[in-house]
């Protein structure tokens, strides 16, 4: 019984994964037909977005830890495409492993401090540290301040491959395609399994003999590595970076857009993601203050669907 | 013979408060030590220090003849320390095998694979299956953890601790609010575990201690005032007086 209800809702999983998928990528075509171009880039930008909130996603709803600075992953790997740009090596070879090493290592150091706190503390310092990110990179005069940088497209081992727009499409698709498998496979591995128990039941995973706090320094290092990636590419799809990047408000609307989903599956978060960045820019066609509009969806959709408390 | 388990003039406060006093005690290998005391002596911390979630203020903790003071809980349990919870420490949302199992899975080659699928997992699970079959519960290995009765939630914790094949046992009240049947049956259970694994035995079941422990201590706010063969202590004036007098 529980087996067939588990296999359904992979299925369903699947489904709701593929079918995000496919709404993404079919972006040029729909463009095309509706003579509206600009549609492609919303599609990749929530594509991005997407994978982003799909990266919190696994430490919020895996690992149980709720991030409040995950934006601060991002900046960093838009700061690396614009370092390189900006010194004149701009190749994507090279930008984009210091984009994964450097928002990588900026995990490791501030996870070592933060990881020492839970709960309330732990979204509190991993905003502080998101935050003192934010006024580094506003303080660098080399790459225009708090007013950021526009960037060139770089080069792919000398070549222009990743100088086309549909490069762009095809790239932002991987890796929503490689969050969408991945991060349920990482679920669902070993390593997630002593991550989900260690939100149930600490004490039980160190008494089994697991270093509780490495495994989740770990589990923080690999998200904030792949939000590096990922914010590399949304620095060379909007081919522009500024401090704004990794802003609070970044932070808080990716957290957003997991909770949306449930917080519970990658596909939920894609969703959210995906939600959110289409009721942005449908609403804010109506209205500049279409944020007051998104609240009261959200209010009804966590009375709706949210937890109770009994 | 080196004791699988040694503690040496443990002390600690709590402020004004001594919860520990100079407490020392050996488990021999394969031996079942009963600790007794009444409420508030002191006997789930001293578990705790013994399983490294509290320091000592002063002494010292050694695994088969090896100073553990200064390690963390899961270093002592590598090093073949495993443990029972009074309240069952679960994870409630995995299957009974699934629990089981990470104990397994952290003695295989990559306890931390990235990609290597926890459920099922070959590797882990003929292990984890045979302690649970060992305390009973095996029928309910798939079900999670929520939806076993209070006596399968202690089996499948000691089952864990098995699992682990631990030289070492702490058992913190194991028959707490268990039925009568079910008490026999772990009982049992614990019996069969004489000789193979040391175990440190905090119950308040005083005819299972009776039954169980090779040597039985008495500890009164925070102090050993007695210890030895159950028939001894149940003999000793002091014990009597602190403990057993109350029947």
């Amino acid at each position: 019984m529980s087996i067939t209800l588990r296999a359904g809702r992979r299925a369903r999983a699947w489904n709701v994964g593929l079918g995000l998928w496919l709404a993404l990528a079919a972006a040029p075509w729909v463009a095309r037909l509706a003579a509206y171009p600009y549609l492609v880039d919303i599609a990749d930008r929530a594509a991005l977005t997407a994978a982003a909130a799909i990266s919190l996603q696994f430490l919020v709803g895996v690992a149980g830890l709720v991030s409040l600075g995950h934006a601060a992953f991002l900046g960093i790997g838009g700061y690396a495409a614009l370092a390189f740009a900006v010194g004149g090596a701009n190749e994507a070879a090279l930008s984009l492993p210091a984009a994964v090493i450097g928002a990588a290592s900026f995990a490791a150091l501030t996870g070592l401090l933060a990881l020492r706190t839970r709960g309330v503390t732990f979204i509190m310092i991993t905003l502080a540290f998101a935050q003192m990110a934010y006024f580094i990179a506003q303080s660098f005069e080399l790459f225009g301040g708090s007013d950021g940088m526009p960037l060139d497209p770089p080069a792919l081992l000398g070549t222009g491959l990743l100088r086309s727009p549909a490069a762009l499409h095809g790239i932002a698709l991987l890796a929503l395609a490689a969050c969408l498998v991945g991060a349920p496979r990482l679920t669902r591995s070993r390593f997630g399994r002593v991550l989900r128990a260690g939100t149930e039941s600490p004490a039980r995973v160190i008494a089994a003999g697991f270093d509780l706090r490495a495994v989740r320094l770990r589990a923080y290092v690999l998200s904030g590595a792949a939000a590096g990636a990922i914010g590399w590419l949304l620095a060379e799809h909007a081919g522009f970076v500024s401090p704004a990047m990794m802003e609070w408000r970044v932070s808080g609307e990716l957290l957003v857009m997991v909770i949306l989903g449930g917080t519970r599956t990658p596909e939920g978060a894609g969703l959210g993601a995906v939600g959110l960045v289409a009721a942005e820019e449908v609403l804010a066609a109506f209205t500049d203050h279409w944020r007051l509009l998104l609240a009261p969806v959200l209010i009804l959709i966590a009375l709706r669907f949210g937890p109770r408390r009994p | 013979m080196t004791p699988a388990l040694e503690l040496r003039a443990l002390n600690l406060a709590f402020g004004a408060l001594a919860v520990t006093r100079n407490v020392s005690l050996a488990v021999a290998p394969g031996e079942a030590h009963a600790l007794i005391g009444p409420n508030g002596a002191g006997k789930t911390t001293l578990l705790a220090q013994i399983a490294g979630t509290l320091r000592p203020a002063s002494g010292r903790v050694l695994l088969a003849g090896r100073d553990v003071t200064a390690l963390p809980p899961h270093r002592r349990a590598l090093l073949g320390l495993a443990r029972t919870f009074q309240v069952s420490a679960l994870a409630h949302g995995l299957s009974a095998l699934e629990n089981v199992a990470l104990a397994v899975q952290r003695r295989t080659a990559r306890p931390l694979a990235l990609l290597r699928r926890a459920a099922p997992d070959p590797e882990a699970d003929g292990a984890a299956l045979a302690a649970l079959e060992a305390v009973g519960i095996a029928a309910r290995a798939g079900l999670p953890v929520r939806d076993l009765s209070h006596g399968e939630r202690r089996a499948a914790e000691i089952a864990c601790a098995l699992a682990a094949r631990p030289a070492c046992l702490l058992l913190d009240e194991p028959l707490a609010g268990l039925g009568p049947a079910e008490a026999a049956a772990m009982i049992g259970l614990l019996r069969g575990l004489k000789g193979r694994t040391a175990m440190l035995l905090v119950e308040h079941d005083m005819e299972a201690v009776f039954a169980l422990a090779d040597r039985v201590s008495v500890l009164v706010r925070g102090e050993i005032i007695a210890s030895g063969a159950p028939a001894l202590v149940r003999a000793d004036p002091a014990a009597r007086a602190a403990y057993l007098g109350e029947d």
